[in-house]
C-alpha cells in the first residue's frame, strides 16, 4: 500500500480523519487524470491507523451524517451507520485507491514559504511541500508518556475504544482524569489493573467516577490498584507479541517494576492552537478556542498553507470531507464552488441580482463595523446558520421564493418580531431599510439602522428581555441565531469588544431612562472593563471600601450580610450591584457572592458622581430603586430559615434556572403520576426522575432540567442540536448524533442517553400511536446491534398542547415550575 | 404555594359545594308540604337522586381523567379539589334521596351502603393525603431512599469485609444477621411498619426474631468486652458493632418510608373496587326502579 518513500511532494496532508482522507483521495484522483505514475501527494498521520476522532467514538456508536441539508462531496464514501461499519468502509476506499498514506508520522513543525515548505516530523524526518493541507481535528496531539518505547504499539496505547476485548490480562493505566479513571474501572472487572497517578489524589475527576474509583481501590477484594505519587521511569516491551513486558515506575518510596500486559496512557491532549501558531498562522483573538484566519479558499494566513476540518470550525464529518475535497480543487486550480455554494443561494435569495454570491457576502460584510474583522470563511459560515428576513420591495416579485429551505423570509413592515418578555434566540443585523425597537414597555420607539444590530443584551445572559422589536418598512436583516454569534464573539476579539459597548450602553440607557445624553453614556459606556466572578467568589466584602459599581451582564449575584452570611438578595444580570456605596455610602452593605459564573461591567465610581451631580433627576429615580432594595433586603434578612432554603435553592442550580421543576414534599403523595405523564407524553421516557435530588424541608427538586440561562449543555454539541424556544426552553432537536458531550456538560443530570429505536415513525404511525419516533428499547440484548443512543431531556413540553405535563398531572399540587425570579417571592411565603 | 387541594382557586369548589347544599337542602325540606310521605319516589326525591347518581359518574371519571396526560381539560390538581367536595356531597344527597329509608337490606340499600363505604375511603384517603406527605418529607431530612439503599449496600458490603477477618459464632451472628434483614413483606407488614428480620446465634441453632436491630446489637455489645479475651480481633468488631448501628438507623427510615408509601395506597385499594361495586349496584337500582315503575 505504502509507496516509495520519496521526500518531496507538490502536497503535504497533515492527519488522516475525514478531512485529510478526502483531500487525498481528491488529490489522487487529479494525479490519476494527469496520468502520474508516483503520488504528488503524501497523508501524514500521527498514529498507526486513519481517522483517530472516530476510532476513539464508543464501540458500536451509531455515527450520524448530519447536516442533513448538505450532500456529501467526496471520493471516499460516507454515510450514517455503525463507527465500525464508517471505518471498515474508509479503509476498504483507501486501499481501493491507494492512497499514499504514513502513519507514525506526527508532525511538528512547518516552516518556509509557499512552493518550499519544510515539514517536520517528531520521529525526526522531514519532507518538502509545495502546498500544506492542515487537517489535524481539534482533539489535539495526545500527550505521551515522555520515555524511550512510548510510541503507540501493541504494547503502549493511547485510547481504549473496547474494554470488553481485554481478558485475564494484567494491565497499568496512567493518568488520573476521567478517561484514565473509566478505562480502569472497565477494565478491572476482567482484569488485574493498576492506576499510576502522578499526584497524591484524583483531584481532576468528576465525583461520580471520583467515588467509584476510591472505592474500588480502597476494597481489598477488587483487582485495581493504585500507585500515587508516581511515574513512569521506563518501558521494556515484551520481547514477543502477547508476553508480559515491564515497567518501572518511580515511586515516593524508591523504584518499583511491575510485569503487564498492556499499557494504556491516558494523559490528556495538547490543544492544536500551540502548534498552528509555531507555523506562523495567525488567530482573531487571544481565546485558546479562537479559529485561525482564513480566506475563502480555506488559506491561512501563511499563502500555501490551508486549514480544513474540525481546526477550521465546522464540526461535523460531512462538512470535514466535503471541504477536503474542495481545498484540493482550489490547489489544483480548479475553481469549483464550495459544496455549500448552493446553501448559501438559497439564503440570499437572489436579492441582489447583478452581485455574485461572493460579492453579496462582501457587500454585507461591509455594512456597518461589526464584521470588519470576520473573516471571509467565517462569515459564510454564518450565512449559512443565519436567515435573513425582508419586507417591503424587497420580498415582492419572486414568487415561490418561501417554498426553498433557508431562503428569506418575508415579514411585513410593521409586525412583531419580538415582545417583552420573549428570550432572544437571535440576534438582527440591519443590511436594509430599519428596525424599529422599543427598550424597555413605555419607552419610545427608536430605530436600529443600517449596520447596527440589536439582541445583544441577551447574548450572554440568557434571561428574558424588556425590549419589543418591530419590522420595519423595506428592510433586509440578517438574523443570526444566538449559539452562532456567541462562538464569533468567543473567536474573535473585534467583534466581542462592539457586543460589549453595545452592551453597557444601552444598559445604562435602560436603567438612567433616557434622562442622560447619549454622547455622554457613550463616554462612560466605551471604556468600562468586563470583570468576571467564578461561581463561589465575591465581588466585595461587606464593610470594604468600595467605589465600583457593578453591573451584571450574565450570572446571579447573591447579596449576604452580617456574621451569619445570611441572604438579602439576589441580582440577575441587567441589575446593578453596590449602587450604595456609590450613594455617598462609603462601606459595603453587604458581602455580594458570585453563584454562578458572573461577568460583571465595572465602572468607576468617580465617572458615575460626576454623572449623578449634573442630573439631579437621575440622582433620584436611582435613590427610588436603592429604596426598594433596602425595603426587599429587610424583609429577608428578618426571615431566617427563608435564607437556608434560599442558600440551598442557589446551590442546587436554581439561581440560573428559568424554568425548574419543584417538588413541595409536604403535598407529594409519591404518586409518580408527574413521571408518568412525562414519559406518555415524551415517547415512553420520563425525563424527570422524581425521587432522585436533594430535599430540604418542604424543597425537594428532582432530577430534571432547570432551562439554565446559560445553558452548559448547549456549550459543546458538534451538530447543534440543543436549542431554545422564545420562551426559554432548553429542548434537544431530532439531528442529535448521540456524542454524550451535553450529558457530561449538564451539572444537574438532567440529560440521559437513551437506546432509541432508530426506525423513523411513518406518518400514518404518527397519526395512529401519535408517539414520536423513539421507543424506549431496554429490552434489546447488549449482543445485539446497539440502537442509537439519543441524548433526551426536558422539554418544557413545548410540543405538548397546554403546558407541562408533569405539573397537571400532579393531584396534589405539589409539583411546581419556578423561574429563578419567583424564588424569593415563593420562599418569602 | 402553600395552599392545599381543598383551597383550589380559592375554595371554588367549596364554594360550590355550599350552593348544592343548600339548594337540595331546600329541595329535599320543599317535599314536608307534600301529601306523599318523604322518600326517592317524589319529584324531589328523583332530583336528588338524578344528580346524585350523575354525580357519582362525574367523581368516578376522575380515575379517567387521571390517566390522560394530554387531556387539558384542567389540572388534576382542580379535578381532585372538586371530586372532594363533590363527594362528599354525594352522600348526603343519597341520604335526603333514600330518606334514610335503610331497613332492609336490597339492591337500593347496597348502592346507599356503597356510596358510604366509597365516601368513608375518600375521605379517609383525603386525610392521609394531607397528613403522611409531612412525615414523609420529614423522614426524608436527609437523603432519600434511592441514596439510604445505597448507603445500606456499601455498609453490608463493609461489614462483609471486617467480618472476614473474625473467625467464631461471631461470624454466623453477623453473616446471618445480614442475610436475615428483610424490609417490605407483605402488605400488612408494610402497612404496619413490622419488622421480620431474622438472625442466628451460632450455626446449629434455630432462627432468632432481629427486630430492629436490636437483638443483634444486644449480642455485639456483649461479645466485644470479651473479644480480646476470647482472641477475637476487638478492632473489628467494634467498627462493625457500628456499622450495625447506622444500619439501624438506615434501616428505622427506610421502613418508615415503606410504611407511609403503603399509607397513602392503601385507601385506594377499597375506594376504587368499592366505586367499580358502586356504578355496578347503581345501575342496577336506577334499571329496577324504572323496570317496576
Ligand atoms: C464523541 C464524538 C461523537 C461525534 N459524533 C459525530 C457524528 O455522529 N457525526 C458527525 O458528523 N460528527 C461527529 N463528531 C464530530 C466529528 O468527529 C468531527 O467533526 C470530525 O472528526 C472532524 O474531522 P477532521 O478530519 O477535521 O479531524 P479528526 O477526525 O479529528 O482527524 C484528525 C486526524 O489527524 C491526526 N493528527 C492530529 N495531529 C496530527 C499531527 N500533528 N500530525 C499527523 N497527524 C495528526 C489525528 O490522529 C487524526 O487521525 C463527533 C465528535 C465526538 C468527539
Ligand atoms: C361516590 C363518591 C366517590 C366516587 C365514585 C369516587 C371515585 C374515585 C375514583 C374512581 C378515583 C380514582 C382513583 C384512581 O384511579 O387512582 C378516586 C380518587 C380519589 N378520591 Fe374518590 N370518589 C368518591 C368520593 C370521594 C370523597 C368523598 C373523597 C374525599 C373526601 C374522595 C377522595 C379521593 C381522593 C383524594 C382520590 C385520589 C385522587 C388522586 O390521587 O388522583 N373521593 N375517587
Ligand atoms: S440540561 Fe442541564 S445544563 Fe442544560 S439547561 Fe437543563 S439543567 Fe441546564
Ligand atoms: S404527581 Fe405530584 S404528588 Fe404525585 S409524585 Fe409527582 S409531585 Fe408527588
Amino acid at each position: 500500500m505504502q509507496a516509495a518513500i520519496k521526500d518531496s511532494y507538490d502536497l503535504v496532508i497533515v492527519g488522516a480523519g475525514p478531512a485529510g482522507l478526502s483531500a487525498a483521495a481528491r488529490a489522487a484522483e487529479i494525479d490519476r487524470e494527469a496520468g502520474l505514475q508516483q503520488p504528488s501527494y503524501v497523508l501524514l498521520e500521527s498514529a498507526d491507523a486513519i481517522a483517530q476522532t472516530i476510532q476513539a467514538y464508543q464501540v458500536g456508536k451509531h455515527v450520524m451524517d448530519e447536516p442533513s441539508f448538505l450532500n456529501l462531496r467526496s471520493p471516499i464514501g460516507f454515510s450514517a451507520g455503525k463507527r465500525e461499519d464508517v471505518l471498515m468502509r474508509w479503509d476498504t476506499d483507501v486501499d481501493a485507491q491507494n492512497l499514499n498514506i504514513r502513519y507514525a508520522c506526527e508532525v511538528t513543525e512547518v516552516s518556509g514559504v509557499k512552493g518550499d515548505f519544510e515539514v517536520r516530523l517528531a520521529n525526526g524526518g522531514s519532507i518538502i511541500a509545495g502546498a500544506v493541507i492542515v487537517a489535524a481535528g481539534t482533539q489535539g496531539n495526545l500527550r505521551h508518556i515522555g520515555v524511550t518505547h512510548d510510541e503507540p504499539s501493541e504494547f503502549v496505547c493511547y485510547s481504549l475504544a473496547d474494554p470488553r476485548i481485554i481478558n485475564d490480562k494484567h494491565v497499568i493505566v496512567i493518568g488520573a482524569g476521567d478517561s484514565a479513571i473509566e478505562n480502569a474501572l472497565a477494565l478491572q472487572e476482567r482484569n488485574n489493573v493498576y492506576i499510576v497517578n502522578r499526584r497524591s489524589e484524583f483531584s481532576r475527576a468528576k465525583s461520580g467516577n471520583l467515588n467509584a474509583v476510591l472505592g474500588s481501590i480502597n476494597d481489598a477484594r477488587s483487582t485495581l490498584d493504585c500507585y500515587y505519587d508516581s511515574s513512569v521511569k521506563s518501558i521494556s516491551p515484551p520481547e514477543r507479541s502477547g508476553e508480559m513486558g515491564e515497567v518501572t515506575l518511580t515511586t515516593a518510596t524508591g523504584e518499583v517494576s511491575i510485569a503487564c500486559h498492556l499499557v494504556i496512557a491516558r494523559l490528556g491532549s495538547t490543544p492544536p492552537r500551540a502548534r498552528l501558531e509555531r507555523m506562523g498562522l495567525s488567530f482573531s483573538s487571544p481565546l485558546p478556542t479562537a479559529l485561525p484566519d482564513l480566506d475563502k479558499r480555506y488559506q491561512a494566513s501563511v499563502p500555501g498553507i490551508y486549514v480544513v476540518g474540525g481546526l477550521s470550525g465546522y464540526p461535523l464529518i460531512k462538512q470535514a470531507m466535503n471541504q477536503g475535497q474542495d481545498v484540493v480543487d482550489f490547489i489544483a486550480g480548479n475553481d469549483v464552488e464550495p459544496a455549500d455554494h448552493e446553501l448559501l443561494v438559497a439564503r440570499l435569495g437572489g436579492l441582489y441580482p447583478e452581485k455574485t454570491v461572493d460579492e453579496t457576502l462582501d457587500f454585507f460584510c461591509s455594512r456597518g463595523a461589526l464584521f470588519e474583522s470576520v473573516s471571509p470563511i467565517g462569515f459564510r459560515e454564518l450565512m449559512i446558520e443565519s436567515r435573513l428576513a425582508i419586507s417591503g420591495s424587497w420580498a415582492r416579485g419572486e414568487s415561490g421564493r418561501d417554498y426553498i429551505d433557508g431562503a428569506p423570509t418575508a415579514i411585513a413592515g410593521g409586525h412583531h418580531i419580538l415582545d417583552a418578555g420573549d428570550f432572544v434566540e437571535k440576534f438582527y443585523v440591519v443590511m436594509e431599510g430599519n428596525l424599529k425597537i422599543r427598550p424597555y414597555p413605555g419607552a419610545p420607539w427608536s430605530q436600529v439602522g443600517v449596520g447596527q444590530f440589536f439582541g445583544e443584551s441577551c447574548l450572554f445572559a440568557g434571561r428574558s428581555q424588556d425590549a419589543s422589536v418591530r419590522m420595519g418598512d423595506d428592510c433586509v436583516v440578517i438574523q443570526i441565531p444566538r449559539r452562532i454569534l456567541i462562538k464569533l464573539a468567543l473567536s474573535n476579539t473585534a467583534v466581542r469588544k462592539q457586543l460589549d459597548d453595545a452592551f453597557v450602553f444601552n444598559l445604562l440607557k435602560v436603567t438612567f431612562k433616557p434622562k442622560i445624553e447619549d454622547d455622554q453614556l457613550r463616554l462612560i459606556a466605551g471604556d468600562c472593563p468586563t470583570k468576571v466572578f467564578e461561581a463561589g467568589n465575591r465581588l466585595f466584602e461587606e464593610g470594604d471600601h468600595g467605589d465600583v459599581l457593578y453591573v451584571l451582564r450574565a450570572g446571579t449575584v447573591n447579596l449576604l450580610q452580617g456574621l451569619q452570611q445570611q441572604l438579602v438578595a439576589d441580582q440577575y444580570a441587567g441589575e446593578l450591584v453596590g449602587q450604595l456605596s456609590l450613594m455617598g455610602h462609603p462601606r459595603r452593605m453587604y458581602s455580594a457572592l458570585a453563584m454562578t459564573r458572573a461577568e460583571c461591567v465595572e465602572i468607576d465610581g468617580q465617572k458615575f458622581r460626576a454623572l449623578l451631580s449634573g442630573n439631579p433627576e437621575i440622582r433620584a429615580a436611582l435613590e427610588k430603586d436603592l429604596t426598594v432594595l433596602l425595603q426587599e433586603t429587610n424583609t429577608l434578612y428578618t426571615h431566617r430559615a427563608s435564607a437556608a432554603a434560599m442558600n440551598f435553592l442557589m446551590q442546587n442550580g436554581l439561581g440560573e434556572a428559568t424554568d425548574a421543576l419543584i417538588i413541595d414534599s409536604s403535598k407529594c403523595v409519591g404518586c409518580d403520576q408527574c413521571e408518568v405523564a412525562c414519559a406518555s407524553t415524551h415517547g415512553g421516557v420520563s425525563r424527570l426522575k422524581r425521587a432522585q435530588g436533594p430535599s430540604l424541608g418542604r424543597f425537594h427538586i428532582p432530577t430534571a432540567c432547570r432551562h439554565c440561562e446559560t445553558p452548559h449543555c448547549m456549550k459543546d454539541c458538534p451538530p447543534d442540536a440543543i436549542r431554545r424556544t422564545q420562551t426559554g426552553a432548553v429542548y434537544i432537536q431530532d439531528n442529535c448524533i448521540g456524542c454524550g458531550n451535553c450529558e457530561a456538560n449538564c451539572p444537574y443530570g438532567a440529560i440521559d442517553l437513551v437506546a432509541m429505536s432508530n426506525q423513523k415513525n411513518g406518518l400514518w404511525n404518527q397519526l395512529v400511536t401519535a408517539t414520536q419516533r423513539f421507543l424506549p428499547s431496554n429490552d434489546i440484548a447488549p449482543q445485539e446491534v446497539p440502537a442509537i443512543k439519543l441524548a433526551v431531556k426536558c422539554d418544557a413540553c413545548t410540543t405538548v398542547a397546554g403546558g407541562p405535563a408533569c405539573v397537571r398531572a400532579c393531584p396534589t399540587g405539589a409539583a411546581l415550575r419556578l423561574g429563578s425570579g419567583e424564588l424569593l417571592e415563593m420562599i418569602g411565603e | 404555594m402553600h395552599e392545599s387541594l381543598l383551597a383550589w382557586k380559592n375554595y371554588r369548589y367549596l364554594k360550590w359545594f355550599v350552593v348544592l347544599f343548600v339548594i337540595s337542602v331546600a329541595v329535599f325540606v320543599s317535599q314536608f308540604s307534600n301529601a306523599a310521605p318523604v322518600s326517592g319516589g317524589t319529584w324531589q326525591g328523583y332530583m336528588l337522586g338524578t344528580v346524585g347518581a350523575l354525580l357519582i359518574v362525574l367523581l368516578a371519571f376522575l380515575g379517567i381523567r387521571k390517566r390522560r396526560y394530554r387531556s387539558r381539560l384542567g389540572r388534576v390538581e382542580g379535578w381532585a379539589s372538586a371530586h372532594i367536595y363533590l363527594g362528599i356531597l354525594v352522600i348526603f344527597l343519597s341520604a335526603m334521596h333514600s330518606a334514610l329509608e335503610l331497613q332492609s337490606l336490597n339492591v337500593h340499600t347496597l348502592a346507599f351502603w356503597l356510596t358510604f363505604g366509597v365516601v368513608v375511603s375518600g375521605i379517609f384517603g383525603l386525610y392521609v393525603y394531607l397528613h403522611v406527605p409531612i412525615l414523609m418529607s420529614g423522614n426524608q431530612s436527609s437523603g432519600y431512599p434511592d441514596l439510604w439503599f445505597e448507603e445500606l449496600k456499601e455498609l453490608d458490603q463493609r461489614i462483609l469485609d471486617t467480618t472476614a477477618g473474625l473467625r467464631g459464632e461471631v461470624v454466623t451472628q453477623i453473616l446471618s444477621a445480614l442475610r436475615g434483614t428483610e424490609l417490605g413483606g407483605s402488605k400488612a407488614d408494610q402497612l404496619f411498619g413490622r419488622d421480620r428480620s431474622k438472625f442466628l446465634l451460632s450455626p446449629l441453632s434455630r432462627w432468632k426474631k432481629n427486630t430492629d436491630q436490636r437483638p443483634i446489637i444486644i449480642c455485639l455489645s456483649e461479645t466485644l468486652p470479651v473479644a480480646q479475651r476470647k482472641g477475637i480481633n476487638a478492632e473489628s468488631l467494634a467498627e462493625i458493632f457500628e456499622f450495625f448501628g447506622r444500619r439501624q438507623q438506615l434501616l428505622r427510615r427506610l421502613r418508615k418510608d415503606v410504611q407511609y408509601r403503603a399509607i397513602l395506597k392503601i385507601w385506594l385499594y377499597f375506594h376504587v373496587p368499592l366505586t367499580f361495586a358502586l356504578l355496578v349496584a347503581l345501575a342496577v337500582h336506577i334499571f329496577v326502579i324504572f323496570y317496576y315503575w
